[in-house]
Formats: structure tokens, C-alpha cells, sequence
């Protein structure tokens, strides 16, 4: 059932046949050139019939967090969004008539299928925010389609699905930008930078802080509402019975559909914490988790929980000789960096606060590690569609972060430590652990 | 006369009800914890299937008692338990799952209705017998199931599978070939 990937297959035609995307690309091969040897060129030398500039985008997932990212991508003058997609035909129809007002028009196509969105011929790319069991099939179609990605975190519901989403996007070259926007922020910027030069020492301990889950009591089975297809909201989900409290923004609190607060907010915090002790690329060797989970009732994730992290020695280039990542709902919400001569705490609400306070006013030197600056992050992506450089952040951060709570998730089921092989992402010796690596999809779903 | 008789089938097959315990094909009664999730219906407490989902993730620590309760619960499968507690049941052999389990598995592999929960179990069980067990049911199960067996055998890279999913690539439902097409890609590596 899922897409048959088109692959771009136009990428070698010629000229008269370039698709928007390979205009693009070209363009920006063109840039290159033009900074390597300065020169003038006009517009005409595009042709009278060269596609136009803007980015031409469709939504898939137009809910509360899809209308926020739609609607951020309207306030571009350079993006067109010509389509929206969603299960629930009140999200679609919402969507469709804000997108029309802002655009003076009724031109705004809606579908119910993110197949159908991806079967147009004029997308550029595509804005995913959908629940996190539904994250890996259209992505992967959408890359195997040739199109750019805006996807919403945490990347994947797995790290089989994650590591499959890596390599499709590998493949087709596309530019993705993870929703995980803190990145594009400057005082979290400032902390891993500050981190990654060495101004607390030597790293030892990060502690991660994210929210408290939530329980609920048992749900009684509904009438699915008018308007809303159930069955596909469930996708590759194993089948259970509608009810209100299990949809929409409740699907986090769900193992078949989530990891719960702890995988939703791992993928900005945990995101950070690899940011700033550049262990962006690999994980941790060993992970023990502890948590405490509902007694009852329909929402099934970890309410209280303590992951300790162990990353190698080598892992980190400000810890040689290995660090301790502490994620848990008992600190203060975002990370702390720990080390032997200081601490920084970095979070939301421009929240940077140092030990020893100087820190804060530390400059970093024209020879010192400079991060990837980002100032707004769906500029940020469309930026980077034009250049075809890698955006602030990439697909693979996105899955090394996590990963993380993946294996938190697992080792808390399991009820013991797991140890992990970063390099090869398989666990241990721990065959039991190895079959929660990815789940069997419902009906002829499949990546 | 007939309201006597009528109220005293009443009270015997209430009786029945009460009393009926859910018996493996070979006749042993299950223990009381696997007893009282037999009758599970989503809505109600859950509070019995924890007390289960503890027990699996101790029998996790030891193999003699995994594959006790693992038998144990599959054995559930071929009960009148509700699809509720055969779901749930099927969640734990993931973890807890062997080679044997497949026998009770494959039987769900043929009914539409059952089929995902069986792949849901199998897909993470090891073995060769699993495999044979999926390879034998893609012939018989009907249509509709045929798509997920074939990606299950995808997910798993089963190469013993390769000629026979081969033979589902040209399959007349476009969905069947499409499906075969995305496995032997994945057994092919």
C-alpha cells in the first residue's frame, strides 16, 4: 500500500525538461561557481521559461503542530504551498481555507492521502508533521519521490524505521530539516559552543531534563467521528478501538503510536545535549532505565523515568575519558553540562546560565570550533533547498538523539541495562532487546 | 412448565460461565493470572494484563521460565479468549516468543482478522521454523493477508523466502506484487 517510489527520474533530462527541484539544485551549482570565479549572471540566461523561484510545498499532517509549521512557512514570500493532507477532514478543511485566505484564492488542493499529495508533478518539498507511527512511511516516499522534507521530531517511532529514514534520505540527496527548531535559537547555540571549546573542562556528566508523563483511566470504546478516517489515522498501528482521549495530540501518550514525553521532548533536549558534546554521530554504549508507568488505563508511557547513559571514552571530543548522559523528568527542564572546571544550563526561554558566570561573556576565537548557525529555522530550510547544502538539522542528529530514548524506552520494558553498539546500532548480546528494534506493521504497510 | 425450564437453562449456563475455565488444547488449566485476562474487552481495567506483563518481563531474565509462560500464553491463542487478550498475547511473544510459538501462531496467519496480531509476534521471533511457518502461509491465506506476510518476510531478510515471494512479484493484485517487489529487495539486501 505504500508509494512505489518515483524515483526523480528527471534528474538527467534535458534542459527543456528541468523539474523545479533540478532548477534549484543547478541554480546553486551555478552560485558556486559564480563565488569561485566572480561574474554577472542575468536572468535571462535562466530562459524565458525557467520555473518560477518559489518553493513549491504541500502539508502532510495539518493538525494543531502542522497548522503551526504551515503557517510559519506562509510567512515566506519565496514558498508557495499548494496542497494540504490530512486524515481528519476538519484539520484539512481548516487548513485549506487558511491557506487560501493568505494567498486570496480557493487554489489550495486538499487530500486525504498523502499519496495522492505526493503523486503531483509541481512539489518541491513537503512540510510532515504527523504522529510519530506515521513518520517514517511518508518520509521515505517523499524522499524516494525526490523531494525536499520540513519533518517534524522525534524522527521515528523506531530506530529500524529511523535508520531506514537515514539511508533514504542518504540516497535520494535530499535536504531535510528536523523539527527540532532549538538549534536555530542562539543562546542554545551559544552553550554547546561554549561546551564544544572547552570552557567547562573536561565533560563529564549531562543531565537532561524533560517533562512528566501522564496517566488516564480506562477509555470506553467511541463512535469514530464523522469525517475522520480512522483506519488510516492507524496506519501501520496495531488495530485497537476509537476512542477520543487515544487521537490527535493524545497519541503521544501511547507506545503503538509514541515513546511518550520522554522520546517528544529527547528529540530537542537529548538534541542539544549531543549538539554540544558533538556526539551528534554516535551514542552510548550502555543504557539504564528506570521508570515508573501507569497503572491502569489507556495511555501506556513512562509517567516518572531516569536513563543513565554511558558514552564511551573517544565518543566525545570534551570528555576523553567518556561522559554519563542522565535523561529524566527529575531535573529542571533542558541540559546542564557538567564539567571539571564549570557548568552551563541552556534552555527555552533564552535560559543560559554559567559557572562561573564569565562564561556567559567568553568570546570564541577565529580558530575555535564554530557550530552550525541557524538564526530561524524554516529559513533555515529553505536556504538550504536552494544551495543544497545540509541544514542546521539533518537527518542523522535527529536519529542518534533518539535513539536515546529509544533504548531508554527498551531498557525500561526489559527491566534491565542494555549495551549498544553505536557503530552497527544493535544491542549487545541481548537478542531479547534486539526484537524492539522494530515492529511489525499493520495490514500492507511497510517502508 | 416452559418458564421452569426456561429459567433453569438460565441458571445453568450462568453457572457454565462462571465456572468454565479456559483449558489448553491438551486439557492443563492455565494459572490464574493468564485465567483472568481471557476475558479482557478493551474499556476495562488493565490492571490484569500488568500483573501478566510484569510476569513477562521476569521470565525475560530466565530462558526455562520464558519459554514456560511464552507456551503458556500462546496456548491462549487457540482458546475462545477475547481478540483483545489474543492481542495482547501476541505483543508478549515478542519478547517472549520461541520457534514453538509459531505452531500456534501460523493458524491466526489465514484469518484476516487475526493475521496482523500473528505477524506482529512472529515478525520478532527468530528461527527457521518462523520463517517456514510464514513461507507456508502465503499460499493459503487469502488476499488481503498476503501483503503483510510478505513484508514481514521482507523485514526479517528471510532468504530461504526468496523464491517464493519471487513467484508474488507478477501477482494480478497490484498491492500483492508491490509488496513481494519491496521484500525481495529487503531479503536481497
Amino acid at each position: 500500500m505504500s508509494v512505489r517510489p518515483k524515483k526523480s527520474s528527471n534528474r538527467n533530462q534535458p534542459s527543456s525538461n528541468l523539474s523545479r527541484r533540478d532548477f534549484m539544485k543547478r541554480t546553486a551549482a551555478l552560485a558556486a561557481g559564480a563565488a569561485a570565479f566572480p561574474a554577472i549572471i542575468p536572468a535571462s540566461a535562466f530562459g524565458a521559461a525557467a520555473p518560477s523561484k518559489r518553493i513549491v510545498m504541500g502539508c502532510i499532517g495539518v493538525g494543531s503542530q502542522g497548522t503551526g509549521n504551515m503557517r510559519h512557512f506562509l510567512r515566506y514570500p519565496d514558498v508557495k504551498i499548494v496542497a494540504v493532507c490530512d486524515v481528519d477532514a476538519e484539520h484539512r478543511k481548516n487548513a485549506k481555507k487558511f491557506v487560501d485566505e493568505a494567498y486570496g484564492n480557493q487554489d489550495c488542493a486538499e487530500y486525504h492521502d498523502f499519496r495522492e499529495l505526493l503523486a503531483r508533478d509541481d512539489l518541491d518539498g513537503v512540510s510532515i508533521a504527523v504522529p510519530d507511527h506515521w513518520h517514517s512511511i511518508p518520509a521515505i516516499a517523499a524522499a524516494n519521490r525526490g523531494l525536499d522534507i520540513y519533518a517534524e521530531k522525534p524522527l521515528s517511532l523506531t530506530i529500524r524505521e529511523g535508520r531506514a529514514m537515514v539511508e533514504a534520505v542518504r540516497k535520494n540527496e535530499t535536504v531535510w530539516q528536523t523539527g527540532s527548531w532549538q538549534r536555530s535559537q542562539s543562546h542554545f547555540l551559544r552553550a554547546c559552543e561554549l561546551v564544544r571549546n572547552g570552557r567547562i573542562g573536561e565533560v563529564h556528566t549531562v543531565k537532561v531534563g524533560l517533562p512528566t508523563g501522564s496517566a488516564i483511566d480506562p477509555q470506553p470504546e467511541m463512535p469514530i467521528p464523522a469525517g475522520f478516517d480512522y483506519d488510516m489515522w492507524l496506519g501501520p498501528a496495531p488495530y485497537s478501538p476509537y476512542t477520543e482521549k487515544r487521537c490527535h495530540w493524545n497519541f503521544r501518550w501511547i507506545l503503538d503510536y509514541s515513546g511518550g514525553q520522554l522520546t517528544d521532548w529527547a528529540a530537542h533536549h537529548c538534541d542539544i545535549a549531543n549538539w554540544g558534546m558533538g556526539t551528534e554521530f554516535t551514542g552510548p554504549s550502555s543504557v539504564d532505565g528506570n521508570g515508573e508507568f501507569p497503572k491502569d488505563g489507556l495511555w501506556n508511557t513512562a509517567i516518572n523515568y531516569m536513563l543513565e547513559c554511558k558514552f564511551p571514552k573517544g565518543a566525545s571530543p570534551v570528555a576523553p575519558d567518556g561522559f554519563t548522559m542522565f535523561v529524566s523528568n527529575s531535573f529542571p527542564m533542558g541540559a546542564r553540562f557538567e564539567g571539571s572546571e564549570g557548568w552551563i544550563y541552556v534552555d527555552r526561554g533564552e535560559k543560559l546560565v554559567t559557572f562561573p558566570d564569565m562564561l556567559k561573556t567568553s568570546e570564541i576565537g577565529p580558530n575555535e570550533t564554530r557550530l552550525y548557525k541557524s538564526e530561524d529555522h524554516f529559513q533555515n530550510f529553505i536556504d538550504c533547498v536552494r544551495s543544497r547544502e545540509k541544514t542546521v538539522t539533518p537527518i542523522d542528529p535527529a536519529h542518534h538523539a533518539i535513539t536515546i530514548a529509544h533504548l531508554g524506552n527498551i531498557s525500561m520494558r526489559l527491566g534491565h541495562k542494555v549495551h549498544w553498539d553505536p557503530q552497527h546500532e544493535e544491542f549487545v548480546n541481548d537478542p531479547t532487546a534486539d526484537r524492539l528494534l522494530s515492529r511489525s506493521m499493520r495490514g500492507s504497510w511497510h517502508i | 412448565m416452559k418458564k421452569w425450564f426456561v429459567l433453569t437453562m438460565v441458571i445453568a449456563l450462568v453457572g457454565c460461565a462462571h465456572t468454565r475455565e479456559h483449558k489448553t488444547q491438551k486439557g492443563a488449566a492455565l494459572p490464574a493470572d493468564l485465567q483472568t485476562i481471557t476475558t479482557y474487552k478493551f474499556g476495562q481495567s488493565r490492571q490484569p494484563l500488568n500483573v501478566v506483563e510484569d510476569q513477562v518481563r521476569e521470565a525475560v531474565k530466565s530462558s526455562q521460565a520464558s519459554k514456560q509462560l511464552a507456551a503458556q500464553l500462546a496456548a491462549l491463542l487457540a482458546t475462545d479468549a477475547t481478540p483483545e487478550c489474543k492481542q495482547f498475547v501476541c505483543r508478549q511473544l515478542v519478547l517472549i516468543g520461541t520457534p514453538a510459538e509459531a505452531e500456534r501462531l501460523a493458524p491466526l496467519l489465514l484469518d484476516p482478522g487475526t493475521a496482523d496480531m500473528a505477524r506482529y509476534a512472529l515478525e520478532a521471533i527468530p528461527g527457521a521454523k518462523v520463517e517456514k511457518a510464514l513461507i507456508a502461509a502465503l499460499d493459503d491465506a487469502p488476499d488481503s493477508v498476503k501483503p503483510g506476510i510478505l513484508n514481514t518476510l521482507g523485514a526479517r531478510h528471510t532468504q530461504r523466502a526468496a523464491k517464493a515471494v519471487q513467484a508474488y512479484t507478477t501477482h494480478a493484485n497490484p498491492t500483492i506484487a508491490d509488496a513481494a517487489k519491496s521484500a525481495l529487495e529487503q531479503i536481497r539486501g
